[in-house]
């Protein structure tokens, strides 16, 4: 499930136009997919993790009305301009703050603020944020079978023969509707079918039961960023 | 090597869990801040592979270093300086003249056990004959770098057994002598003695060197007839010596080498009374007043035989 950038873009141009002809409420329907987006570029152009809490999120916050008002559909995509602005921003607020203190950090990341940018930089952007958005469904999904990415860890595969014959077993209950209802439902694995038609030893399975589930809930929910890193190496889905 | 690629799946303080395209759930320390969703590559070569190879290749060096230690010296006395490490494996090879320089470089002693060595070298370079035994010069003097009598005996008393049986070969080798055996009638027709010197001297003093048998004779050891002329030889190619004496062999090395080819045996330079047989039919060695003066300042040693005695001292030299 990529970034619904399309949906998006089209959500805010309505905002924008709203906005424009004098609606402020208009910013709110979008306020929430747009501040994540700001607060990335302003990490990235930080090289730090920045919430809500940092004074950089209030810079974010002023980015945004600003883009609503001065946005012209003729210079291309909002979420681009949205972001150009937002890191001009930033780069302004820490240039003052250069005045004051400056920390080594900064002299060694000057590069991020004196580089040019391209429409790759925010698209790369949008894509952490599509991947993150998977990344949080699959978290959810998982508590429903009581899996942690700890637990994952844990249980992982070490050996590349047993990761990859695991990942064929991932590869055939998901390919077969039966078995990945049972996965889903009962929340167990078709221990049996498995032995009787694949000889799938029941002690393999018990030992990476997790691992197993996790990529069954991979491949049936289609999370497309995560997909591939589940697929044995001899195929890989198309899509 | 291939760089590993995966998605952050999980972010804390100081580490993340990924998820790498091998399938595998990894937990990463990181070094900056990263985020939920980020690409994440794994770096090019593993601090611990780093670590072991550093530990491999200092591990190899030491024992290259060790390898080539020298702890102990054989020096023969017809030039050659022979240095051991602690396996018994010779290191160095030092020629102390001309002739003996000529001769390392024709054999390849370096890498082989020491025994074998001095075996070869005894053998090579130490000519039969009277005039080349000589009371106050020893085969081979043993030294060590360190105080290490332990290691010293050790070493000399692996030599002897080389180095015991060239010297009495050789000994027997010399023909022309007007010695006589102590078993004379079991000398088979037309057998002549060798010289029945040995090529040192007892560090005691006590230096009766009786008569050398035939080597045929010599090897019979099983019967008592055999173990008492063995016994009777007392012969000691080792011996331990000062380090005054020890200079002045080496500098008369230097200048008289025992280095093969044999040259005219200079009956002349054979010690005074020589060896006459006494009414048993045994023969003893009667020393010259200056052999006998040399004899009594030496330091005591052991003098059973088959016991040898090397000299530890800390040779700042070597």
């Amino acid at each position: 499930m990529p970034y619904p950038r399309q949906a998006l873009e089209k959500r805010i141009h309505e905002a924008a136009q709203s906005y424009q002809n004098g609606s402020e409420h208009a910013i709110e329907d979008v306020y929430n997919d747009l501040l994540p987006f700001c607060l990335r570029v302003a990490s990235k152009i930080c090289n730090r993790y920045i919430d809500e809490r940092d004074e950089e999120a209030s810079i974010a916050n002023l980015s945004i009305l600003e883009s609503f008002e001065k946005y012209n559909p003729e210079r291309g995509n909002f979420l681009s301009y949205l972001g150009r602005v937002t890191r001009n921003r930033i780069i302004d607020y820490k240039r003052r703050e250069k005045k004051q203190i400056i920390p080594f950090s900064d002299l060694i990341n000057a590069q991020n603020i004196n580089t040019l940018v391209d429409d790759t930089f925010f698209d790369d952007i949008l894509e952490e944020l599509g991947r993150q958005k998977e990344i949080d469904s699959l978290r959810r999904l998982l508590n429903d079978y009581s899996i942690s990415f700890i637990d994952l860890v844990k249980i992982s595969p070490g050996q590349n023969n047993a990761r990859e014959r695991a990942r064929q077993v991932i590869q055939i209950i998901s390919s077969n509707l039966q078995l990945s209802r049972q996965v889903l439902e009962q929340k167990t694995l078709p221990a049996k079918e498995l032995r009787e038609k694949y000889d799938i030893s029941t002690k393999f399975l018990d030992r990476y039961r997790k691992y197993i589930i996790a990529g069954v809930i991979i491949m049936t929910h289609d999370f497309s960023c995560l997909v591939p890193y589940v697929l044995p190496s001899g195929g890989k889905e198309n899509g | 090597m291939v760089k590993r690629q995966g998605i952050v799946l999980e972010v804390h303080d100081k580490w993340a869990i990924v998820l790498n395209d091998k399938g595998q759930y990894k937990k990463i320390k990181t070094a900056r801040p990263i985020q939920v969703g980020e690409l994440w590559s794994e770096s090019s070569t593993p601090v611990w592979k780093l670590a072991t190879a550093a530990v491999i290749i200092l591990a190899l060096l030491a024992a290259c270093i060790d390898f080539f230690s020298v702890v102990a010296y054989a020096q023969v006395s017809s030039g050659v300086k022979i240095g051991v490490n602690r396996w018994d494996r010779v290191v160095t090879v030092e020629a102390s003249n001309a002739q003996t320089a000529a001769y390392v470089k024709t054999v390849h002693l370096k890498g082989r056990k020491i025994d074998e060595v001095v075996e070869q070298v005894v053998n090579d370079t130490i000519s039969g004959g009277l005039n080349r035994f000589r009371l106050d010069k020893p085969v081979l003097t043993v030294t060590t770098t360190k105080k290490d009598e332990s290691n010293r005996q050790r070493l000399v008393q692996k030599l002897n057994k080389k180095v015991q049986p060239i010297v009495v070969k050789k000994s027997n080798q010399f023909k022309g002598s007007d010695y006589k055996s102590k078993d004379k009638n079991n000398l088979p027709a037309g057998q002549s003695r060798g010289d029945n010197y040995s090529n040192i001297k007892s560090a005691t003093g006590d230096s009766k060197v009786k008569t050398v048998d035939t080597p045929d004779q010599l090897n019979r050891s099983s019967d008592n007839q055999g173990k008492d002329r063995i016994n009777e030889l007392e012969v000691w190619p080792l011996q331990s010596i000062s380090k005054t004496q020890t200079d002045n062999i080496k500098a008369g090395q230097d200048k008289n080498s025992d280095f093969l080819p044999s040259g005219k045996i200079d009956k002349e330079r054979l010690p005074a009374a020589g060896n006459k047989p006494n009414n048993n039919g045994e023969h003893s060695q009667t020393l010259s007043p200056g052999q006998a003066e040399k004899q009594e300042t030496s330091p005591k040693v052991n003098n059973k035989p088959g016991t040898v005695s090397g000299q530890g001292k800390q040779d700042s030299d070597n």
